[in-house]
């Protein structure tokens, strides 16, 4: 078992509510797989850097999870059949690492931006 | 005069110890100092103040940030990119 971070990009066209149906479908893969959920956040529709398919922004969603490195494969192969997710990143972090505030994005969304 | 007598005899040895006559202060890391901010691909802000406006990565003989610091900036920058959180190229 190890630390992951997630995040994923999910259409423009799709309600928060869907997206945030999608966070669910990511948490409970996690623990049926006997992994645990750290953190869940929800960054916002934020506009994109660059087109990723047609779409201009997204809705990101982040999370750390705990889980064994096969989940984390399998968990991964189903994202990219998922085709509301246009894209997703994953990184192993250490434990030390871990930091239980919020991070930079949401302290920016809080801002009124 | 004795002044000036003092700072002539201490240019003196400078130039006897091969001393540089001038004090060139190195700057430091702004990365590496104790209270420095992470490095991470999750703070836009830091990393578009090592960017050119054009979304390019500063070198770090412009922005004097150590190599280690530069190597974890670089990941970072690269990462924020495949997120569409910053820009490849800014036209």
């Amino acid at each position: 078992m190890s630390l992951y971070e997630l995040v994923f990009i999910a259409r423009q066209e799709i309600s928060p509510v869907r997206a945030k149906e999608l966070a669910k479908k990511v948490i409970d893969f996690i623990t049926t797989k006997g992994g645990k959920i750290k953190k869940e956040e929800y960054w916002g529709f934020k506009s994109l850097a660059y087109q990723i398919k047609k779409n201009r922004k997204g809705h990101y969603v982040f999370f750390i999870l705990d889980a064994s490195g096969v989940a984390i494969h399998e968990l991964g192969s189903q994202i990219k059949l998922t085709q509301d997710i246009i894209r997703h990143l994953f990184i192993k972090i250490k434990e030390k690492d871990f930091d239980k505030k919020p991070t930079k994005m949401i302290e920016e969304n809080e801002d009124g931006k | 005069m004795e002044n000036n007598t003092i700072m002539i005899e201490l240019q003196k040895q400078d130039l006897k110890t091969d001393k540089r006559p001038y004090n060139f202060k190195k700057r430091s890391c702004p990365l590496s100092i104790t209270g420095a901010p992470k490095v991470d691909y999750k703070n836009i802000k830091l990393l578009k103040k090592f960017m050119s406006e054009k979304g390019k990565i500063l070198p770090s003989r412009i922005t004097s940030v150590s190599t280690k610091k530069q190597r974890e900036l670089s990941k970072a920058i690269k990462r924020a990119r495949f997120l569409a959180l910053l820009p490849y190229v800014n036209k």
